[in-house]
């Protein structure tokens, strides 16, 4: 066992190619469907916190659920939605980048809208007075609910991140794993620790982890420093 | 020419309780007017009925200005994770014209230029105040609208306050503020709205009110506001 890990520290040492490209990879698929996922999944949550109308308890239960929806079942629909025979199929996106991004971002959109709800709801409930009282506009209020809870929505924002990253069901489907192309760090995982290459397997989720808990060091940062800046 | 709130039978009814009524009533609001009476009285909900933010579950209301000609202190207002100066920039959202000379301008009239560039949420009870002064000359109302400005403040603080409706009025702006301090009132008034249990009761000066109140509510709320004095 110790052997494996040794193996995979020096694959990581020398900055394997076949890694690297890897990583790059599910960087590139994770970055854009995080950035797509937070551009629909803010403004979701913002306008369910601040909006009142019949089914919004019904709706916020739907919303949460899907924050946890397996990611396989995902990966299905949007391998169904992007198939030959399916609505979009002619685009010609399965088994493309492009593909394993629409299937990340309806990964993250109900986590980033759930999450963010919760935090903006309890900042409207605080300041809906004062803005109502100033009449501000309905999108001016949106913009400085969310400028207030900036910091905290970095957390739903990393949690988005994180689950991108890891995921495996949607990207596995949806991306058919294929080698220079779509194989990412956790399709890889899975596939090396079945043909028995623990080594490379191991090293990959060593940057994973290394991934995440950068992110988390970062946000942990920019928080204390804004707590600073801020109050 | 006085300009008159009208109220025609208003009532505001919440969760099947009237928190506010009244006959046909015509108010008007000039000069500094008082709101007084005891908790509960109606006062905070008439001054969300005059400003808009409320409207009544019964009856007309007819304000005297125009909805962006009033503005609304609140005698708490939480801050925004933002600084000072932001706290006033976002008045451009409702008025691009409010240039940067304007907000150095307000900031310096109520003393807080120095605190421009901090966190809002780290400013005392009596700076905050300021701010939101700040914020409601930038708004350039006719008519200002206070609820209880000078609660939770020190004395420093509250003369500093009094001097800032005191100024709104020299100004030219009718001011209308709900006030438990009666020396704060006899001190600033030049008119007075008795309030209790949802009812306008009497409509008056200081000086009428204080020395002969022409209601039995009103001869009984200021028994009880001296015996606590």
């Amino acid at each position: 066992m110790s052997s494996t890990f040794l193996d995979a520290f020096a694959l990581l040492a020398h900055l394997d190619a076949a890694i690297v490209r890897i990583v790059i990879t599910s960087l590139h698929v994770s970055i854009p469907a995080l950035i797509l996922g937070t551009l629909v999944g803010l403004p979701l949550g913002a306008w369910l916190a601040t909006e009142e109308f019949a089914g919004k308890r019904v709706a916020i239960v739907i919303l949460n659920s899907l924050m946890g929806i397996p990611t396989v079942i995902v990966g299905v629909l949007v391998y169904l939605v992007l198939s030959r025979s399916g609505p979009f199929g002619e685009w010609g996106w399965l088994f493309t980048v492009k593909g394993m991004i629409v299937a990340q971002f309806f990964i993250t959109t109900p986590l980033i809208a759930a999450l963010s709800r919760q935090l903006l709801e309890d900042s409207w409930k605080i300041h809906r007075d004062t803005f109502m009282a100033l009449r501000l506009p309905y999108f001016s209020r949106l913009k400085w609910l969310i400028w207030d809870c900036r910091f905290s929505l970095t957390i739903a924002i990393l949690a988005g991140f994180a689950r991108a990253i890891s995921e495996v069901g949607a990207v596995m489907i949806v991306g058919g794993n294929i080698d220079r192309v779509t194989r990412t760090m956790t399709t890889a995982i899975a596939l090396e620790t079945s043909k028995g290459d623990l080594a490379f397997a191991l090293s990959l989720g060593i940057v994973l982890l290394g991934i995440v808990i950068l992110a988390n060091i970062f946000i942990f940062v920019v928080r204390q420093i804004a707590e600073r800046r801020y109050g | 020419m006085d300009k008159l709130l009208n109220l025609q039978n208003v009532g505001v009814i919440r969760d099947g309780r009237t928190i506010l009524q009244s006959d046909d009533l015509h108010i008007p609001l000039r000069g500094i007017t008082a709101l007084v009476g005891p908790n509960g009285a109606g006062k905070t909900t008439l001054l969300r009925l005059i400003h808009g933010l409320i409207e009544p579950s019964i009856g007309q209301c007819e304000r005297p200005f125009a909805p962006h000609e009033s503005a609304l202190v609140f005698h708490y207002t939480p801050m925004l994770k933002a600084t000072v100066r932001e706290h006033l920039t976002l008045l451009r959202d409702t008025d691009r014209t409010i240039r940067d000379e304007a907000i150095d301008e307000v900031l310096q009239s109520v003393g807080i230029a120095h605190l421009a560039n901090n966190p809002a949420q780290r400013l005392s009870a009596g700076e905050r105040q300021k701010l939101c002064f700040a914020r409601a000359r930038l708004q350039n109302p006719k008519l200002v609208l206070l609820d209880e400005p000078t609660a939770n403040l020190d004395p420093n603080a509250s003369d500093d306050v009094e001097q800032m409706i005191a100024q709104l009025a020299k100004d030219g702006k009718a001011v209308l503020f709900a006030s438990h301090n009666m020396a704060q009132v006899k001190r600033l008034a030049t008119h007075l709205i008795f309030m209790q249990d949802g009812k306008i009761v009497e409509i008056s000066s200081p000086g009428v009110f204080f020395k002969n109140p022409q209601t039995k509510e009103g001869s009984q709320f200021l028994a009880r506001e001296f015996i606590a004095q």
